[in-house]
């Protein structure tokens, strides 16, 4: 792998976010986010803080999945039918090298994105009583969890973009795994309290399923928690209970999933014919 | 552009507005209050993310008394559902101070003191569970049983809930010495001043104004206690006197 190779297609990724506008289409979300939240804020009468961060932090994390994910799509997609990938490879460009300088340019679009995505909460939090080392630090936590849950959504898009081939049903597989990686715990518990009797076998068979596709799916669900967002008077650095087991997941499982997801992305690539 | 095009845009939009103006308003009907799903589908329909499902819920909730059309009055709503979904948005968002808000000092302003009790019951329950955290929300029903409902016996009933709480330091003193004010205010000058004087001589009140405070409240008592005392004495000489 060249690093000049590397830093040329990252760029031309990156020059991709540039163009296609991201960067105000972000800014664009996270006003219309905000305006939502002050919104639900206006509603409360009580705790108004609480609402309008809960209420941003939930709706901007799924806003910026479904825009990350259909951006990475679209754009692998689109390296494919332009025929730019067969152009790059038919130069002394590894596949592997181009999968890992695409990935690393949405990557650098997520953290930016993400970065725009939590300005509003700053602007909210100057209304707000907590001491601003307080909850820059749960901001901190809250952002880079985050962005760890966009670097999945990130290697999920170009794995099932280059796997499925087709902008729509990639799309909606990169959703449908998001949703499932959310509620994935959740089902485990509803399989494990079935209806009827449990010792039947379709329900065992159904409980066994479910808990093996919870081995297989990261569990989304502890990630971006909005609760470290408004818990100022718990024990870890104002974080809450839970949070330090939560954060160390999360940074574990990025990594580890990323992987996964790559390997899949790239054995597909290595087996296609161009 | 053809002029087609800019007309049909004009005649299509027209009949839009149109249409929204007369027929887009929908009937009014009073709708009953649902039950509240269970904990796990409220995990599933929002993604995991019970404490967003806590505060769209409880938003829904407070308005649901403004439906399109009609405004219905608290006494129209069912109680025990509300009381339902006030517990389950509690169980979704233990830290949120919402529902017992709402119980307190919205849905117990009601004018039916069946209605009423049953807030402050919920609230009573759910002081229990988080006493640190809730506790403002029970000293407020004692304020709203006894002014409000004008049941001095739940008032102390409510207010012995707080008592039970003495070294729990997180409820301020007056908080935790609600009970012997209340039993002051029904009269029973006897037992507010054992328990008064109790509660100084147990040493944990240390704010020096505070103990000032309830030793003036003590010795006030004291009098009061004496002149109740004497006018029974002379209620006493005065009837020997008439028969």
């Amino acid at each position: 792998m060249k690093l000049n190779t590397i830093n040329a297609i990252f760029k031309f990724t990156l020059l991709e976010v540039v163009r296609t506008r991201l960067w105000m289409f972000a800014i664009a979300i996270a006003v219309m986010v905000g305006a939502l939240a002050e919104f639900s804020a206006s509603l409360a009468i009580t705790e108004s803080f609480e609402y309008r961060m809960v209420t941003y932090a939930t709706i901007i994390r799924l806003a910026a999945v479904f825009i990350i994910a259909l951006f990475v799509t679209s754009s692998v997609s689109r390296d494919f039918d332009d025929g730019v990938f067969e152009l790059l490879v038919s130069r002394p460009v590894s596949r592997a090298t181009w999968y890992l300088s695409k990935q690393l340019g949405y990557f650098v679009a997520a953290l930016l994105f993400s970065a725009i995505c939590i300005l509003p909460m700053v602007y909210f939090n100057r209304s707000h009583g907590f001491s601003v080392g307080t909850f820059g630090m749960q901001l901190f936590v809250w952002w880079l969890s985050f962005f760890a849950e966009l670097c999945i959504v990130v290697a999920a898009s170009v794995a099932m973009a280059i796997t499925l081939r087709n902008t729509t049903i990639a799309i909606s597989g990169v959703l449908s795994f998001y949703v499932l990686s959310r509620v994935v715990s959740a089902l485990v518990l509803m399989s494990a309290r079935a209806a009827t009797d449990i010792a039947r076998p379709a329900n065992q068979f159904i409980a066994n399923g479910v808990q093996g596709l919870s081995y297989l799916l990261p569990d989304l669900s502890r990630f971006a928690n909005p609760a470290w967002l408004i818990s100022a008077n718990n024990t870890e650095l104002g974080l809450g209970i839970g949070f330090a087991s939560d954060i160390n997941y999360v940074l574990v499982q990025v990594l580890i999933y990323c992987l996964v997801l790559s390997s899949i992305g790239l054995f597909d690539l290595y087996r296609r014919n161009v | 552009m053809p002029v087609w095009l800019i007309l049909l845009f004009i005649t299509s939009l027209a009949a839009q507005v149109l249409l929204q103006t007369h027929l887009g308003d929908s009937q009014a009907y009073k709708r009953e209050l649902p039950a509240p799903p269970s904990k796990t589908m409220t995990s599933l329909a929002s993604l995991n993310t019970p404490i967003f499902a806590a505060q769209v819920m409880m938003l829904w909730l407070q308005s649901f008394d403004v439906q399109p059309g009609i405004s219905l009055s608290f006494l129209e709503l069912n109680y025990g559902r509300i009381k339902a979904w006030l517990s389950h948005i509690l169980a979704l968002n233990p830290n949120g101070q919402y529902p017992l808000l709402s119980a307190v000092r919205v849905y117990a302003e009601v004018q039916d003191p069946a209605r009423q009790r049953m807030m402050l019951d919920f609230v009573a329950t759910e002081f229990e569970r988080d006493p640190t955290r809730r506790w403002p929300w029970l000293a407020h029903a004692v304020y709203v049983a006894k002014h409000r409902l004008g049941d001095i016996d739940y008032a102390l009933s409510l207010s012995e809930k707080l008592a039970a709480h003495q070294d729990n330091t997180a409820i301020p003193s007056w908080a935790r010495q609600m009970h012997i004010f209340v039993l002051e205010d029904m009269g029973e000058l006897e037992s507010a001043k054992i328990l008064l004087g109790g509660l100084l001589e147990s040493g944990q009140i240390t704010d020096s104004h505070e103990q000032w405070f309830l030793s003036n409240r003590l010795a006030e008592l004291e009098v009061r206690t004496q002149e109740q005392a004497n006018e029974k004495k002379q209620a006493r000489k005065i009837q020997p006197q008439k028969n």
